[in-house]
């Protein structure tokens, strides 16, 4: 129950943390606000023997526009995503940066640490999975980028090797005729590991109506954070509304494969994903119509 | 007599500033020079035997002071009520959680890595995690010397139970099932022990019975009372768990062995799974009433979770039993309560007392029968309402009651009337009545009351000394201010003494709602005996008669003359000079009119004063996901005169956060005989986001008993609470709630089933 000791590493920059990273060959952990991985530390289930900061590198706070691209550092902390990032955040992902924990966690929390930790209802990571986001990686030997889909594995794991951090997520801009939505239910208001979480994401032909791309996103759903592809292809070139919501719904507690546990049964939360999926594609369809 | 300023008005706790700006120094803030840290092994099986334990390689960690079992104890059962306590589990462990080993090292991280280097051999047995099935035949035996697992049984009976349910218009039939909850205080329990020469202990510990704590101590070390002295330090919370705990013996026990003062706090975790949870309870309620809605008769049966050693649980069983049948016009009662061993983790107080489960099952009772017979649930309480001057079914005097004011009041602030004429789907409003005491005689078995110490100092500073305990309910401000009040000076010129049991009068401690009458009592005779010491060294300065002489604003003078007057710091010099340095000691105590209940028939009063009040609760439930919101909180209680309204009302807002986190989602969850659920992460309580607007009120009428008039209100707060909501959510949706919590889950799938058979 106590914090097991370590050495902690404050590095200048990106490079002398990956070269660090490098030197430790396996013994050191990436430290951002710490929020998961000294909690698992207090609980004996992580005893890393160096921690590396990076907390305090520039590099990693970033966000801004290339292109069509929309980039974000994956130092940048859940408050101020749930701020709204001056605008640029897309509705989702600060609806789910603001459901995550409470204040103080938000001011700690950061996007790549909930990433990486990749629960299977992490607040940030369903909204980026149905925002079609991808992870950049960066590790003394380049840069590779993986899409959400291939990076999530397994309950705390992630495609991410032990040499490389994760610098930035990237996805696309959102668009006029765009809209997403987030939905969590849990017992409280706060400081709540959600029961079910779902986001989605929808692109609305020139026409206003029909819908030429969707995607639903489920949390606590199975093992890791997941596409649900019945959602997606009910909705593909249906007419936007309650008709297709339903089906997409339907389509998405098919698509669940949550557990039985003392804090709700799997057919209660498979109800209560059809239940958020239509709320969150409501969501959604509101703001692509600009409302 | 000079016109009472000080009683009555709010003010902030005395202490509150210390604490705010983080000054107070808590029980674990405690440091002691050559101070060792305590951390204990505890049984990872519910149920199992000891085949060997093994501590030699903890032994030799550096670093390490002691290691001890029960081997190194005395040996001796003891337990505040019962004798099935052993310090460390003997030739079994008994639940998960049950203390096994304990370390003594130079610092936490030694005491823990030292843990892990104690081997236990242990031979699993089967086990028994629920009461029902702990009284069934053939279950595993937690105490083989229990047989049946019945750790205690409780009857009551007065009038014609079964003929009055048999004449009965209405009966309501039903079952109730009240789970088990964590008290979820700010610190953890624990202590630092202390050993002299001699033998003799100072326990350094947060807890709420300073005195009585001592007696089960002394006699599960072998000692005698005398060498057992209790220093109560500040600490964060107790709402009735801190009382006995192994934890602080483990700490006095350790310094015993090595001679240095040793530290023990449970870890979050431990203090979950090894504290003093609530006492769940099944309970079978039928209740009957007339055709104008008057109660006729009301049967219990009451099956209570002990856990896997007796705290005080079968005393909260018997309160189940009981204690409501003082809220209204009982005339024909009975019950039965069984106490039941089980492989859990011991259950005892938790505000309320037993009564908070009680009262839940009446109030839902109450208003079964009000829809059965078409009757307004509030005019139903009113006609039943126990009246002032007037004695119960168990034979306990009311003298101040102001309960159907309290349910005229909240009914008119909630807009009971308009709101409950006005269905609107999916919205409800519910309303419940609690009783209460103001001490339990029952409890405080040798005798009760409270006593006081009033030192006035050579400076004119005002010391109080009690033997109560305040653990943040603002209890230290209220015998402030009746010092304050008695004596005629400012609030701050008092200070209110930290309780140490060689210094302080022996009091019973914080429980039962008792602190502001029995302690309030103690300090305002103390005051009273202070005052007349002191206005006698003032007339004899004024050439008055003592009788004359009154105090205002720290200023004696003889009564008619006020411009004429004479400083009090400078009567209490000339006072402490004139005994060559003897301060002015006022001493005084309360003798409750209360009696010990007859064992066979239990008639008799049990408490000087009893507290009432009325909630009431509106909702909103969500017909996707069951989600009930709670949107507006009245609750009206009768608390006798208020000393501190604002102390009074923060009281009642926190039992109404307590009651609505127990309604809608704290529950410890026990799966294969471990807590499933022992951290904050899973164990939800409210956060301030859960919260509804609750708007208090206090209903004052003058209690005779009460020092200036007042009753307590620390258990009332929550006492109808999770009626009042679970009563909303039958008037939004039609689903009667029975046990607690209430899940959306379950509640959505009772929403369905009523949808069904109303459309099939
Ligand atoms: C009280 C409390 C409440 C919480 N509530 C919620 C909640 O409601 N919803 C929710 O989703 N989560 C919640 N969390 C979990 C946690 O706050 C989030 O997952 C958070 O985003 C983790 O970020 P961090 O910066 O604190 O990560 P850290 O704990 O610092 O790191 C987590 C993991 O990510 C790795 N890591 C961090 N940054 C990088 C990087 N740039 N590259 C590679 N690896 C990296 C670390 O090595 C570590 O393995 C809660 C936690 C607490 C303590």
């Amino acid at each position: 129950m106590l914090l097991p000791s370590f050495t902690y590493h404050r590095p200048g920059g990106l490079a002398e943390a990956l070269a660090m990273l490098d030197g430790f060959g396996g013994q050191a952990k990436l430290l951002a606000g710490g929020t998961d991985l000294l909690v698992n530390m207090k609980h004996g289930k992580q005893a890393p023997a160096q921690l590396i900061d990076l907390d305090g590198l520039a590099e990693l706070k970033a966000s801004g526009s290339r292109g069509d691209a929309l980039e974000l550092g994956a130092g940048l902390k859940a408050a101020a995503i749930a701020g709204g990032l001056g605008g640029a955040a897309p509705q989702a992902l600060a609806q789910g940066a603001g459901a995550l924990g409470s204040p103080q966690v938000r001011n700690r929390a950061s996007l790549g640490g909930n990433l990486v930790t990749a629960r299977p209802a992490a607040d940030m990571c369903v909204p980026l999975l149905a925002l079609g986001a991808r992870v950049a990686l960066v590790s003394p030997a380049g840069e590779r980028q993986v899409d959400l889909p291939e990076f999530f594995l397994g309950p705390g794991l992630t495609a991410l090797h032990p040499s490389e951090v994760l610098t930035r997520v990237l996805l696309a801009k959102p668009r006029p005729g765009e809209g997403s939505g987030y939905g969590k239910l849990g017992l409280r208001k706060a400081l709540e590991i959600p029961l079910v979480n779902v986001a989605a994401w929808l692109a609305l032909e020139a026409d206003g109506k029909t819908i030429k791309e969707a995607r639903v996103a489920l949390g606590a759903a199975a093992p890791t954070p997941m596409l649900s592809p019945g959602a997606a292809k009910a909705l593909a070139g249906a007419t936007a509304g309650d008709d297709a919501f339903a089906a997409a719904a339907f389509a998405a507690a098919a698509d669940a494969r949550p557990i039985d546990d003392h804090r709700g049964s799997a057919e209660y939360r498979r109800d209560m994903v059809a239940a958020l999926t239509k709320r969150c594609l409501g969501q959604a369809l509101a703001q692509a119509r600009g409302n | 007599m000079p016109k009472i300023q000080i009683v009555g008005r709010s003010y902030p706790q005395i202490d509150g500033m210390e604490k705010a700006t983080g000054r107070t120094r808590f029980a674990s803030d405690i440091k002691l020079a050559g101070m060792l840290h305590a951390r204990v092994l505890r049984s990872p099986y519910p149920h199992a035997r000891i085949l060997n334990i093994d501590t030699s390689r903890a032994k030799a960690l550096p670093g390490v002071k002691a290691v001890v079992t029960y081997a190194d104890t005395p040996g001796i059962k003891f337990g505040p009520r019962s004798d099935d306590w052993t310090i460390f589990a003997d030739d079994k462990v008994r639940f998960c959680g049950d203390e096994v080993a304990a370390v003594a090292a130079v610092d936490e991280d030694t005491a823990e890595e030292a843990l892990e280097l104690i081997r236990v051999e242990y031979e699993e047995l089967p086990f028994v995690e629920s009461p029902l099935e702990a009284l069934k035949p053939g279950a595993p035996l937690v105490h083989e010397d229990h047989p049946g697992n019945v750790a205690a049984e409780f009857k009551v009976e007065a009038g014609d139970v079964d003929r009055a349910l048999a004449n009965s218009h209405v009966v309501c039939e039903e079952s109730f099932y009240t789970n088990q909850t964590y008290q979820a205080y700010l610190e953890p329990m624990g202590a630092v022990a202390d050993v002299d020469l001699a033998g003799r202990i100072t326990l350094y510990a947060g807890n709420q019975i300073p005195s009585m704590i001592r007696v089960p101590y002394a006699k599960a070390l072998g000692l005698t009372l005398d060498q057992v002295r209790v220093v109560l330090p500040d600490y964060g919370g107790g709402f009735g768990a801190k009382m006995e705990t192994n934890t602080h013996l483990v700490a006095m026990l350790l310094a015993q062995k090595t001679g240095r003062p040793v530290r023990h706090f449970n870890t979050r975790h431990d203090d979950f799974i090894a504290g003093n949870p609530r006492v769940p309870m099944y309970i079978d309620i039928k209740l009957g009433a007339d055709k104008e809605g008057v109660i006729t008769g009301k049967e219990v049966k009451v099956i209570g979770d002990a856990g896997a050693r007796i705290v005080y649980s079968q005393i909260i069983v018997a309160t189940a039993c009981y204690r409501v049948d003082s809220l209204y016009r009982f005339k024909n009662v009975r019950a039965k309560g069984i106490t039941a061993y089980t492989n859990t983790v011991p259950t005892s107080c938790f505000r309320g007392f037993g009564n908070t489960q009680a009262t839940f099952v009446l109030e839902s009772a109450m208003d079964i029968l009000a829809h059965k017979l078409g009757m307004d649930p509030a005019e139903m309480r009113v006609k039943n309402s126990i009246g002032p001057d007037s004695v119960s079914v168990h034979g306990w005097k009311i003298n101040s009651c102001g309960l159907k004011e309290c349910v005229e009041e909240a009914t008119k602030m909630s807009g009971w009337a308009e709101k409950k004429a006005k269905k609107r789907p999916l919205k409800g409003i519910g309303l419940s009545c609690c009783n209460h005491v103001s001490g339990n005689r029952a409890f405080a078995r040798e005798f009760d009351g409270g006593a006081g110490i009033v030192r006035i100092g050579r400076d004119g500073r005002i010391s109080v000394y009690h033997g109560e305990s305040d653990m943040g309910q603002g209890q230290k401000t209220v015998y402030a201010q009746i010092a304050a009040e008695t004596l005629g000076v400012p609030l701050d010129w008092v200070s209110v003494m930290q309780v140490d049991t060689d210094i302080s009068p022996w009091g019973f401690g914080s429980f039962a709602t008792r602190g502001t009458l029995m302690g309030g009592n103690g300090v305002l005779a103390a005051s009273k005996d202070a005052f007349i010491k002191l206005a006698q060294v003032a007339a004899d300065m004024m050439e008055s008669n003592v009788d004359d002489v009154v105090c205002e604003g720290g200023r004696f003078y003889v009564k008619g003359s006020p411009d004429k007057s004479l400083d009090f710091k400078e009567v209490a010099l000339n006072a402490t000079d004139s005994n060559h340095g003897s301060p002015v000691m006022g001493t005084g105590f309360y003798d409750p009119p209360t009696v010990l209940p007859d064992p066979k028939t239990k008639q008799g009063n049990i408490s000087p004063a009893y507290p009432f009040g009325c909630q009431i609760a509106e909702v909103e439930v969500d017909p996707t996901t069951g989600k009930v919101t709670v949107t507006n909180f009245v609750a009206a209680h009768d608390v006798g005169r208020a000393i501190n309204p604002m102390a009074l009302e923060g009281q009642i807002q926190g039992g109404v956060a307590q009651g609505l986190g127990w309604t809608l989602m704290e529950n410890m969850v026990t799966n294969k005989g471990k807590v499933a659920n022992a951290n904050f992460l899973d164990y939800l309580i409210p956060t301030a986001l859960d919260m509804p607007p609750v708007e208090p009120k206090l209903i004052e009428p003058y209690e005779p008993n009460g020092p200036y008039g007042a009753k307590g209100i620390g258990e009332p707060a929550i006492n109808p609470t999770m009626s009042a909501i679970t009563n909303a959510i039958y008037d939004a949706t039609g689903v009667r709630i029975t046990e607690l919590p209430v899940s959306p889950e379950k509640l959505l799938a009772e929403m369905e089933k009523l949808k069904g058979s109303h459309e099939g």
